[in-house]
């Protein structure tokens, strides 16, 4: 049970009846930033309430960094860092009085050297020239940047980010995935979860997928979205023209599904591997139809998890 | 970033100075421009109190000055004691109930302290204004005893 950064074994979490995480097994090694995703209710927020050690599962074994943080919960503290969905901070602190007091908490040395480490901080962040403002005075971009800075200040060797680039702008964003991946080289490893899931697939190394308390699939985005994306491949074709000649000729073809035309843009759904993929589109461009391009397009995440949120409502 | 901070010893739970919760709210409920007003009500509560019971019962009462000064002793102890007991207890329950509604509280359930530690952080932090006000009204009871 040490093996990786974070290691989950048979993690189950009931409330009550209701089963919010059922039995997940999942390792994590160390250096990476690792995505959770899921729609509403899939168990995302209680799987990093248990690694926060802020709560208790049902059953399982969780270690973080080897630390088992059941058995060695305050040990554990010290190399969690947890920033929470909608981050809350005081309103009775400013900003580096909040930071001072986490710093104090984790014994970073005396008042100069917390004092040190807290403008290291709000310099990562780039709140450094609102280290007197009060913490209530912040916007909710500002608000997450300040918690980032609190969930960096003692080094953890695992961090648990739960929607960590909520509220924040475009640029904010990109610099926050640029410090957790800075961070994830350092050694750190990150565990993060997002509704932004095209920033989550560019900023992850490699993620899951939860849904009603089940790992669906992990690994790397390529290997998730190959493993849940739709068996049918989307194909664009684009013509020299208008044809309804083509039009006609891929009704025919029974492994062709959803024709839209768009004037000499025609989109379709084919259902069929690599091989049969290539001797459908050879006989199209040899067809006389005119083709001038086709282009291929996956599954995206976002089409992913809709898909998974439908099968939910169905269900 | 995987090489850990150096640490400090942990604090035990009895060095309530070095406790970072007290700290914390020594910080947020000790600032001059909030606690200079309440200090101010409860010292001249205190005095009018010692004052006025002390000059009734010498001029009234015509009671020599060293039993006159001891009649405030019961009074003065009402008032501390509502200070710590109905204030200080208040201060508790509202301001542990406002954390928990901000979602702050579970950034000091993270803190890495002994439960004993965060126990006396908050028993001593938290209502840390009201013991600065009860020492404060204490020199009126120490005049009513030792006068």
């Amino acid at each position: 049970m040490s093996a990786g950064a974070i290691e989950i074994k048979d993690l189950r979490v009931d409330y009550g009846d209701f089963v919010a995480v059922n039995d997940i097994s999942l390792s994590v090694p160390y250096g990476e930033v690792f995505g959770l995703v899921g729609p509403n209710g899939a168990g995302k927020t209680s799987t990093f309430r248990v690694l926060a050690t802020l709560m208790e599962p049902t059953y399982g074994e969780v270690s973080l960094a080897g630390i088992d943080i059941l058995e060695n919960t305050e040990r554990a503290r010290e190399v969690i860092g947890y920033m929470p969905d909608l981050a809350p901070v005081p309103s009775d602190l400013k900003l580096w009085e909040f930071l001072d007091f986490h710093a104090d908490t984790h014994r970073l040395g005396n008042r100069k050297e917390r004092r040190a480490r807290v403008d290291e901080c709000l310099d990562i962040v780039n709140l450094t020239e609102k280290e007197n403002a009060w913490c209530k005075a912040l916007s909710r971009g500002q608000t997450q940047r300040l918690v980032l800075a609190k969930t960096l200040m003692h080094r953890p060797s695992v961090m648990i980010l739960d929607e960590p680039a909520s509220g924040l702008d475009p640029l904010s964003r990109r610099e926050m995935r640029h410090a957790l991946q800075k961070l994830a080289k350092g050694g750190a490893t990150v565990l993060v979860s997002s509704h932004i899931l095209t920033e989550l697939a560019e900023m992850c190394s490699s993620l899951c997928v939860m849904n009603e308390g089940n790992l669906l699939a992990s690994g790397t985005a390529e290997q998730v979205r190959e493993k849940l994306g739709k068996k049918e491949r989307s194909v664009r074709a684009t013509f020299l023209a208008e044809n309804e000649a083509v039009l006609s000729w891929l009704r025919t073809d029974s492994r062709i599904s959803e024709i839209q035309a768009d004037g000499p843009e025609v989109t379709f759904h084919f259902v069929g591997n690599d091989e049969e993929q290539v001797g459908f589109l050879s006989t199209l461009a040899s067809g006389g139809f005119g083709l001038k391009a086709f282009e291929e397009e996956g599954s995206s995440f976002e089409d992913i998890l809709v898909q998974v949120a439908e099968g939910n409502r169905k269900s | 970033m995987s090489e850990e901070l150096q640490r400090g010893k942990i604090v035990p739970f009895w060095k309530i100075w070095a406790n970072p919760i007290v700290r914390r709210y020594a910080r947020s409920r000790l600032r001059p421009v909030s606690l200079g007003g309440v200090l101010l009500v409860f010292v001249l509560i205190a005095a009018f109190i010692f004052f006025s019971i002390r000059q009734g019962a010498m001029g009234q009462g015509k009671l020599e000055l060293m039993y006159a000064a001891r009649l405030p002793i019961v009074p003065l102890l009402v008032l501390q004691g509502l200070i710590l007991f109905m204030l200080g207890t208040g201060q508790v329950a509202g301001a542990m109930t406002a954390e928990a509604d901000e979602g702050v509280l579970e950034y000091q359930r993270l803190a890495p302290m002994t439960p004993l530690a965060k126990v006396v952080g908050y028993l001593f932090g938290l209502p840390i204004r009201e013991w600065v006000i009860f020492a404060a009204t204490t020199k009126h009871l120490n005049a009513a005893l030792y006068l």
